[in-house]
Formats: C-alpha cells, structure tokens, sequence
C-alpha cells in the first residue's frame, strides 16, 4: 500500500523536524533545496533527525547514504521505499 | 539550622533571574545535584540545581518573583548527615557584632518586608534612603520611592521596567527574551574587547585520517550511537588543556586561576538568533559516546530553553565550531572571566602538499584567542599544535 | 450591667457551682475571710462549709488533694493565694497534674482548675510581686489562661472546668478593680483563640493580663502622634494562638511584644521567636519587647514603677521601631 506508506512517512519527517526545530515550516520549504541549508540544520541537528527518524519509521540511514538525502524530496523518496510494511 | 539557598550567577553580567517554578516543596529532601526549580534568565529557562544534601525549609522567592543574583530563593535545613559538620561551621563565625575582616562594603539594611516589596516594585534598594532603626530600609521607604516613580512618570507601581536589565518577561515571551539576550551578549562581549588583550593564533591541518576512522566506526552504527566529529573537536580540547592548564580557567581578581576540571563550553547558536554555550562537564574524561550524546542532549535543550544552570554558569573554555556553516575559519571573543576560545572552521576539500606530493584532503583551520594576561603565544602555538596532534590519533580520544 | 473584674470572677464560680455539683472551691482563707482578694465573698454563706473550703496554709497539701478530688471524678476549683506560693506546689502541678494523663497511658486525666494571683505593682516585694505565667506555659500537659478582660473574667472558668486536663487562670491583682459594663447574659467564652482588641495598621502589641490594659492605654497615646496600633490580646499562653500572631504581625510589618515577666527564657521570647519563623519576610523591623528588669522586683514604689513594664516604655518602644515616625519631640 503506497498511499499510507507516503502518509506515514511525511508524519514521521513532521514529528521529527517538530523536535528537532519546531520553528521550521516544511510546507513552505522547496523540496528540491539542500534541506540542511533550508531548515538551518547544523550537524548536531542532523544527526538528532536521523536518530527521529529510525525511532519514528524504522529506517536506519547509514552515513554513506547522507548524499541521497539532501532534499525534502530526496529523503521522503528514499524513507518511503525503505519503510517496513510498506 | 537553616541556610539560604541563593540564586546562582549562570554567567558573567547576569544581576538577576526570575524563578518560573518550583519543582520541590518545603519538608522535602533534596541531594547534591537534584534540579529544584527553573530560573528564567536572558539565556533562556535554566534549570537550577542544589549543591548539598539538605531539606527544603522554605520557599523564599515564588514564581514569578525576579530575585538578583546571591539573594536567597529557598531555605534549605541542613539533613542530619551534614548537620555536624554545619555546627562546627558555626561555631567558627566571628560573633555577629565582630564585622567580617574583608567585608568590601556595608550591608544595606533592609527590612525583610521592603526587601519583599521592592522586588515586587522591582526598586533598586540601593537607591532608598533608609528612614527605620540604624538607617534601615523600611516598607514605606519602598512605597514612597515607587509613589515617587509614578509621579516622575516613571512606569506605574509593579509594572515591569521596559528598559535595560529590568526585563520580568515571562518564559514565553520571545520577543523580550530575544531582546535580552541579545543585551546580555552585547555586555559580555564589550567587556572581553574592552578588558581581554586578546591575542591569536591559527593552525591548519588534514583532517582525512580523523574523518576516515569516524566514518569507519559510524559506518555499522545505528543513528543513536553514531559519533559526532563535534565531540572529537570538544574531547581534543578538553585533553589539551590538561597539558597546558593556563587557557583553561578564569582571569578574575588580576589573576589567572586554574579551574578545577575541564568544562568546555559549546557555543551554540539559537534559531532566530542568539548563542549560548553551555558546559560540557568533565569532557577530558569522557567517552566519545558520552560526548557525542551529551552534545545532542544540550544543543536540543538549549534550543528548547532547558539548561541547567551548572552547564551555563560551569564553562571554563569556550569551542565555538562554525563548522557548517561554509567559513574557513572563526576568530573568536573570549567570554570573559574565561582566557581562551578555540574556533574551529569549516572541513573543506583542499590541494594538500604532503611529502612532495601535491593531493586532495579535507583540512581544518583551528584557531586560538587567548588571554594575554593569562598565556603567552608560545604555549598557545604549542597548545594549538597539540590539539591538532590529538585529533590525528581518534581512537586515542 | 456595671461590673468588676472582681465581680464577674465571682459570679462565674457561683455559676459553675450552681451547673455542676461536683464544682467546689478550695484554697486558703478563701472561705470565712472572702478570699485574700475578696473574690469568693459571700460563697461560704451561699454553698455552705462543704464546697467552699479553707484549708492550711499548705499549697503542696492542697493542690495535691485537689489532683486526687479530680482524679476521683470531682470538678475542684483550687484558689493558690498567688503564683508565688504557687511555687511551693511546683512539684504537685508539673510533676503530677501535668503528666498524669500521659503516664497512665491516657487512662487518668485530671479536670482541675487552679487560679492564682499575679504580677506585681502593688509594692508588696519580690517574693509577692512575681510573674511566673510564662514558666507555666512552658510545660506541657498544663493549660494557662490570661483573663484580661470582664468577659474573659466571667467566660474563661466554665470552659476551663469543661476541659478534661488542668488548666491554670492567671488573674492579675491590678485587675480585680477594673470596672466596666458587661453584658447580663455574659457566659462561657473560649479558651483557644487570642483576640484583637484593637486593630490597627502601624504596629502590632502582642501582650496579654494586665498588658492588655497598657497596651490599650499606649494605642491610645500613639493615636494622638499619628501611629495606629493594633492590640493582640493572647489571653491563652498554652497552646499560644501563633496563627493569630503571625496575621497581626502581616497586618503591621512591626511587633512589640509586652511582658511583665523577664525577658530571658520569658514567653515574650517564645512569641518573638515564632514570629521570625512565620513571619520573617512580613517584618519591616526587628521585633521589640517591653519585658520586666531583670531585678527581683524592687519595693520602693519609684524603683518598682520602673522594674514593671509602663504605659511609656510601650509607646517609646512603638517610637524607637518607628523611628522617624512621632520622634520624640
């Protein structure tokens, strides 16, 4: 089932940037942006995401895959065809 | 016996703090350590510990009172394990007629009521004049003082002074707290220009056998057990200046003192602007594990307003990393009474000449300012090049 | 109805023994010859020779007898003379009646009541002159009450006698003569609460016996200079009524504590003390006190004037703590 898969994951990325940096409104960032610019995420932030997002969906990001998450886009793609049950 | 607990200073400049809430009660026992209570300061809501094992007598300042620095918030009744030490102690003091031997100037006298009632006006004591017994501060010298106010136009009784340090604003008050800190930056960082003679150093070196072993132990690591570099950058710090003690403590009284353990403090930038830089505690002696979670830990309270206030007022050094944010390198202001800052820049791809050979690397520049009156280049190039060495070495940290 | 403090004393003996026939008085003189202060005239002829009882001058003898009338079911009301003989019936008072319940493991209590005269001012010398009320109120098990008024006068005896433990009245000698109107239908008042006699915002006298009567005598000087004093009247020594204590003390921000007993170790030290643990933060000066000297109680009248807490030393003390406020011109 996509259709819940995608819903599950934009919630998991919402509930994550909400703790992470809950000033951040991901509707209005560009999808296509480096996220880490837009979101002014420094590295402390960005391992924090990585470590909500496992918690939240389950999906451990290795390091070496850092590079096909820079977007919004990019990582929402790469969540929703690695979230289990999906 | 009882004894005040006061509000603590949690950083240069701060003259008060106003208590948001309390999280003990009287008759309840508190040990060393035990967060008690939130204060809320220009650096956010800190959280405020106590420093012995003890019984809350008394609530002295209730939520919502700003209480300056060193003036008492709880009273605390000494529990029996520390009750004969406390005797002695009392024993010891010069009988109440005999003036204390360094005492710098009088203590205002005040009765306890006006003391109450000014800080509810938020009145400077300092500034009555004293009509009670021996030239004491009395209740309708306070009332008369704000009445006086009111007349001048100054902001009526009880209502917050809209200028300078007088900020009552509430935990939630972003716009305030922004403005606030903002003044609290300005101050410290005034004084470190107009008092420290900073002097600087940089030193730029390869990072790539660094970032090698760190993407080596990250590589099979889950998220929540991955090393940051941050906590490499804090932990080669924090063993360096074991060997070179003068750049880790304070320069207070014309004097360097050394501090007792290492606590660096990490400047972290706030959204929306800002910077605090909480203490690392003991960081030369942690695990990179430890620091690596320790660092999470308060770059998200400190972005969420939670210090504690041993981690603001604890810092004996300052590692500011613009890392990521694209510079080469960082220069920074000494936080006074502190004596050095270490900046360290971004990681950049460079050509690199190395044994005749010209390659690519990803290299750092570190800096150094330091204290003048408290170190001399010399040791700060040593200093320097030692951190550089230790962080050659990352599974010796 | 115009009455005297005397007068209203009487009838509430007269009263209890009419309500409760296990009531009799005892004491010295306090028969044939009316009382040492007149207090029980007329009795004798009233209730005849078995309840109202002279007996030897004895007060070990007769205090103890009448802890065993009351441990066998009685309701003794024992006259001492004073409280200065009182002390040669020290041991059967705080050895006996006030720790009977207690070690008999609450099983015997004993429902006695003894009244003394108190206090000094009619030059009749330190052995006559004392104020021991606070080392009374010091003892567990005992409580003391401070009539200072013709309402507490006539109420405090039968509520005293409806306690099941021992209760001590106090009656100042310079009191008996107070004259005053008191209501016809005046009765039993209660024994726990302290009263504001006067209220006021500047400063709080916290007294109690005769010092209500000064203390009264003082807010009215301190009127006249601008300075509203609020008079707490404790009237109950043990258990003291701290909570009425402490709200004075937040009312005023000042305390002037009067006690003609001696300062050191004196109750007026136990009231200022717990002052400072309710009421630190609501002080806006130190708490004062206007105690006796700490001399056996001169003889000579000018020496004994000064040895006594006086209408003057209050209002000077009020002046001291309000200083700047109706100095002394």
């Amino acid at each position: 089932m996509t259709e819940p898969s995608q819903d599950r994951v934009r919630t998991g990325i919402r509930d994550a940037f909400r703790r992470i940096a809950p000033e951040v409104d991901l509707e209005s960032i560009d999808p296509s942006a480096n996220l880490r610019e837009e979101a002014d995420l420094d590295s402390v932030d960005a391992l924090n995401l990585i470590v909500l997002l496992d918690e939240n969906l389950g999906v451990e990001i290795p390091e070496s895959d850092y590079d096909q998450i820079t977007t919004l886009a990019d990582m929402r793609r790469y969540l929703t065809a690695r979230i289990p049950g999906g | 016996m009882s004894k005040a607990y006061p509000m603590p200073s949690l950083g240069a400049g701060m003259e008060a703090g106003t208590v948001v809430e309390w999280h003990v009660q009287p008759g309840q026992r508190v040990s060393r350590g035990d967060v008690v209570g939130v204060v809320d300061t220009e650096k956010g809501a800190i959280e405020i510990e106590i420093w012995e094992d003890a019984e809350v007598a008394e609530i002295v300042a209730a939520p919502g009172s700003r209480v300056p620095v060193g003036e008492p918030l709880l009273l605390l009744k000494e529990t029996e394990s520390t009750a004969d030490q406390v005797v002695e102690e009392v024993w010891d003091e010069p009988s109440p007629d005999t003036p204390p031997a360094e005492e710098p100037h009088r203590r205002l006298r005040v009765s306890p009521v006006a003391r109450k009632r000014a800080k509810e006006l938020n009145l400077e004591l300092d500034t009555l004049h004293g009509s009670g017994p021996g030239g004491a501060i009395t209740l309708s010298d306070v009332e008369t003082a704000a009445q006086e106010m009111d007349r001048e136009g100054l902001p009526p009784s009880g209502a917050p002074e809209p200028v300078a340090e007088q900020d009552e604003s509430g935990p939630d008050s972003g716009v305030d707290r922004h403005a606030a800190m903002r003044r609290a930056i300005a101050t410290a960082m005034t004084r470190s220009k107009r008092e420290i003679p900073h002097y600087y150093l940089v030193h730029t070196f390869s990072l790539e056998s660094t970032l090698h072993w760190l993407g080596q132990t990250n590589r099979d690591r889950s998220p929540s057990r991955r090393l940051l570099l941050a906590a490499l950058y804090l932990k080669a710090v924090a063993r360096a200046v074991k060997n070179f003690p003068e750049f880790n403590g304070f320069w207070e009284d014309e004097a360097f003192s050394r501090a007792e353990g290492v606590h660096p403090g990490m400047a972290i930038s706030l959204r929306g602007g800002g910077l605090v830089a909480p203490a690392i505690h003991d960081a030369d002696t942690r695990s990179l594990e430890a620091l690596t979670e320790a660092v999470r830990d308060v770059v998200h309270r400190s972005r969420a307003g939670l210090l504690r206030g041993s981690e603001v007022a604890d810092p004996t050094i300052t590692v500011t990393s613009l890392g990521e944010r694209g510079v080469d390198a960082v220069f920074g202001v000494i936080y006074p009474p502190q004596v050095a800052i270490v900046g360290i820049g971004s990681v950049a791809e460079r050509p690199w000449a190395e044994g005749g050979m010209v390659g690519s690397r990803r290299v750092v520049t570190v800096t150094l300012a330091a204290d003048h009156r408290a170190s001399d280049g010399h040791r700060g190039a040593l200093f320097l090049e030692h951190v550089a060495q230790r962080l050659q070495s990352p599974e010796d940290l | 109805m115009k009455t005297t403090y005397r007068e209203a004393m009487r009838g509430a003996i007269r009263e209890a023994m009419h309500r409760d026939d296990r009531v009799f008085l005892m004491g010295e003189d306090v028969g044939h010859y009316g009382g040492c202060y007149a207090v029980s005239k007329g009795l004798l002829e009233e209730f005849g020779p078995e309840r109202i009882r002279d007996t030897p001058l004895a007060e070990s003898g007769f205090v103890g007898a009448g802890i065993g009338a009351a441990l066998g079911g009685m309701r003794p009301i024992v006259e001492i003379m004073t409280v200065n003989f009182s002390l040669l019936a020290m041991d059967q008072i705080v050895n006996n009646a006030a720790t009977l319940l207690h070690m008999s493991g609450g099983a015997f209590n004993v429902p006695l009541v003894i009244r003394m005269a108190t206090g000094g001012g009619r030059q009749v010398a330190a052995q006559h002159s004392r104020s021991l009320d606070g080392w009374y109120a010091h003892i567990p098990g005992l409580r003391i009450l401070t009539p200072a008024t013709l309402e507490d006068a006539r109420g405090m005896l039968w509520t005293a006698l409806e306690d099941p433990d021992p209760v001590i009245i106090f009656e100042h000698v310079l009191l008996y003569n107070m004259e005053g109107e008191l209501a016809e239908d005046a009765g039993p008042v209660s024994i726990d609460r302290a009263e504001v006699r006067r209220t006021g915002s500047d400063v709080s006298l916290i007294t109690f016996g005769l010092g209500v009567v000064k203390a009264m005598q003082a807010a009215d000087a301190l009127e006249e200079e601008g300075i509203s004093a609020e008079v707490l009247d404790l009237r109950t020594l043990r258990p003291l009524d701290t909570d009425a204590i402490l709200e004075t003390v937040r009312r005023t921000h000042r305390a002037v504590v009067v006690d003609e007993g001696w300062r050191s170790g004196g109750i007026s030290a136990e009231i200022s003390a717990r002052i400072t643990e309710g009421a630190f933060y609501e002080l806006d000066a130190p708490v004062s006190r206007v105690c006796g000297v700490e001399v056996p109680t001169p003889y000579p009248e000018h020496l004994e004037r000064a040895a006594l807490p006086q209408v003057e030393d209050i209002v000077h003390a009020v002046r001291t703590l309000i200083s700047g406020k109706g100095e002394l011109s």
